[in-house]
């Protein structure tokens, strides 16, 4: 009888230690790591992702004759590109702007490809302009209406996700797909792709 | 009795500190949310706010509900990014719970439910995604709504694979209709108008089983939604099939109306069910008790009955899309054989327990006898006072409700009547939307017993009950 009691009042510590058993101290601590030191911490898109998509996205686009071939047919005039939609069809909140901007900067930076502001940008600069104009701006160094550039090939993209979840395992497959588009005839001028997979294991069990 | 050694009282005195600190709060989590659950019934949102503030996260293993509840709170504020923030920590905490820790299962095993942390009801996990769309919806941001309905959709497919793992049959919550219309609506919005029709088609099937299960049949406007898109895609032989399946529907809705714009209300009318502790205990006649305790959902007191959506002199009333109070009650009872069967199994646990400290305070051994005593009490107290886990996420509305209308492009003043279960009127709450030719515009309400307030500008004391 004195074992039983034993027994069970130690199942009533074990118990009571429990309740108090966690508590909720958080800490924190911050390091400066370079910006392309890859640290995945939940599984879901992140930043080394997002620059993966870039570099593939850009060596590709850049290597593909679409420019030459333009510059060919137009007295080697550079190309004028536009961003369009990039539409995120996935299963994760994916900011796109990243990688877009990404290759909007390399278009630049390469001298062979022009690029202008895309609609939401286009209505401030437009806005700005208008202002221009009211009256308060010295004539001689206002910016002058009607002459925007127009683009010659527009970007178009989606990212999708396939999951597959069972037990602790998560694949999660991304394809992220960007074409240029001719502005004048609607031709597909590139087409580019960049597919990433994750495998993310979570333990069933932890003291 | 023989003198008590030095040692040994000490050893008394640590095992009842240890058995009292062991006893499980008295309070269940409705109790402790009773404040709270009233705010909410009169839409004092920011006095509802102010409760959590005060009250919630101090509790690790009922971070969940504090979660979802601050996220509902924030919607029901228009704090929509705000509320986002709050709800996306309870999907990331969800994720997480994934990993069981042994020692939270076997405090749970041993005492209570409420010692391990709160993993939530499956519905309950959904809407916690259906909150984020539309909070998403209310920034016009599309993209990120869908990105959650489709977050709901794999969540359901999850379940249903963890149900068949287990082998178990009898679950009813495996598709939700009311996701799949609202990932329709957003898709059209969107025009993509194929990813519509194919969420109409999956939301139309859903509503088959929310009328078996929930009582919430197909409403006339998902029918019309479905002619319409049949229609303008060009999809003739489903058009024709879809009317002869139909049978008269309103024609104005089920067309599409060249040059106008859609107003789509969605109503979030009275109070989530909410759970209460029920027991069953007994006395053996020689002092021991047997006792057990379950939890059970029951209908939320409320007034606000449904929604009519006039604007100029054309009014319409609301169709119910959802009944979350259903899906609870359901869900729950679905799952009555694992919740009854937990509780009867580590009520015969303490019981057994009991007996052995009963004879044992009937020891020769003065410490013995002390203790066997102090632990008998102690096990019969907390019979007596023990509560189920109650918790849940209360700041959901009982139902969704929707209106949809057809308007010209421009500036409309949109009045929302809120009337009673009777028909009664209760308020009415006014918007003044801009609606754009061939776009829909959404309006969320939320629909307390009373007019919702949203600042905190003449704070009054919520009512002590």
């Amino acid at each position: 009888m004195k074992r039983t009691l034993v027994l069970v009042l130690s199942a009533l510590l074990i118990a009571s230690v429990m309740f108090g058993c966690g508590t909720n101290k958080k800490h924190k601590r911050v390091a400066r790591v370079a910006s392309d030191e890859v640290v995945d911490l939940s599984g879901r898109w992140n930043d080394t992702d997002s620059q993966m998509v870039s570099e593939t996205m850009i060596k590709d686009c850049l290597s593909f004759p679409w420019i030459e071939d333009f510059m060919g047919a137009n007295g080697g005039n550079k190309p004028v590109t536009i961003v369009g939609r990039v539409v995120n069809k996935s299963h994760e909140h994916i900011n796109t702007e990243t990688f877009v901007k990404d290759l909007e900067r390399a278009f630049i930076r390469s001298g062979r490809v022009r690029v202008v502001s895309n609609a939401a940008f286009r209505e401030w600069n437009r806005k700005e302009r208008a202002g221009q104009a009211e009256g308060w701006t010295d004539p001689n160094t206002m910016a002058s209406i009607g002459n925007e550039l127009g683009a010659n090939f527009m970007l178009f993209g989606t990212i999708n996700t396939i999951i597959d979840e069972a037990g602790g395992m998560k694949v999660v497959f991304y394809q992220t797909n960007l074409e240029l588009h001719n502005l004048t005839t609607t031709e597909k001028v590139w087409i580019g792709d960049k597919k990433i997979k994750k495998v993310i294991e979570r333990d069933a069990k932890a003291w | 009795m023989e003198r008590i050694k030095p040692m040994r009282g000490r050893l008394i005195l640590l095992a009842a500190v240890f058995v009292l600190m062991a006893l499980p709060a008295c309070k269940s989590h409705t109790d402790v949310r009773k404040d709270f659950m009233h705010a909410l019934r009169y839409g004092q949102y920011p006095q509802a706010e102010q409760v959590l503030i005060k009250t919630g996260g101090k509790d690790k293993d009922n971070l969940l509900a504090d979660f979802m509840d601050r996220g509902m709170v924030l919607h029901y504020l228009g704090k929509y990014e705000e509320s986002n923030i709050w709800l996306d920590k309870a999907d990331v905490l969800m994720e997480d719970q994934f990993t069981k820790h042994v020692s939270d299962a076997l405090a749970a095993i041993a005492w209570n439910d409420t010692a391990a942390p709160y993993e939530g009801e499956e519905f309950e996990r959904v809407m916690v995604n259906m909150v984020m769309a539309m909070n998403y919806i209310m920034l016009d941001k599309y993209e990120d709504a869908m990105v959650e309905v489709r977050k709901v959709n794999h969540k359901l497919a999850l379940y249903a694979d963890k149900l068949a793992k287990n082998e178990i049959k009898n679950y009813t919550y495996k598709v939700d209709a009311f996701a799949n219309y609202l990932g329709g609506l957003i898709s059209e919005a969107m025009r993509e108008d194929n990813d519509a029709l194919v969420s109409y088609r999956d939301a139309l099937k859903g509503y088959d089983q929310f009328q078996k299960n929930y009582g919430v049949g197909c409403p006339p406007l998902l029918k019309a939604d479905m002619l319409r898109q049949a229609k303008f895609m060009g999809l003739t032989e489903e058009y024709e099939k879809l009317s002869t399946e139909f049978g008269q529907l309103d024609e104005m809705q089920a067309r599409y109306c060249e040059g106008k714009g859609e107003l789509v209300v969605l109503v979030g009318t009275g109070r989530v069910a909410h759970k209460i502790s029920k027991k069953w205990i007994t006395n053996d006649g020689q002092g021991d008790s047997i006792a057990v305790t379950y939890p059970e959902f029951t209908d939320s007191k409320f007034d606000a009955g449904f929604a009519t959506v006039r604007i100029n002199n054309y009014q319409v009333r609301s169709q119910i899309v959802t009944s979350l109070s259903a899906i609870a009650k359901k869900n729950l009872s679905d799952r009555n054989a694992e919740v009854k069967g937990k509780a009867i199994a580590r009520a015969i646990a303490m019981y057994v327990a009991k007996k052995a400290t009963r004879a044992a305070a009937k020891s020769d051994n003065t410490a013995v006898a002390v203790l066997g005593f102090l632990a008998n009490t102690a096990m019969n107290v907390k019979d007596a006072v023990e509560v189920a886990d109650t918790r849940s996420w209360v700041a959901l509305p009982d139902s969704y409700q929707m209106v949809r209308m057809w308007l010209e492009p421009g500036k409309h003043a949109v009045n929302v009547d809120i009337n009673s279960k009777m028909g009664y009127p209760l308020y009415t709450q006014n918007y003044t939307i801009d609606i754009a030719k061939g776009a829909k515009k959404f309006i969320i309400v939320n629909a307390p017993d009373r007019k919702p307030q949203m600042t905190s500008a003449k704070l009054k004391p919520v009512a002590k009950r």
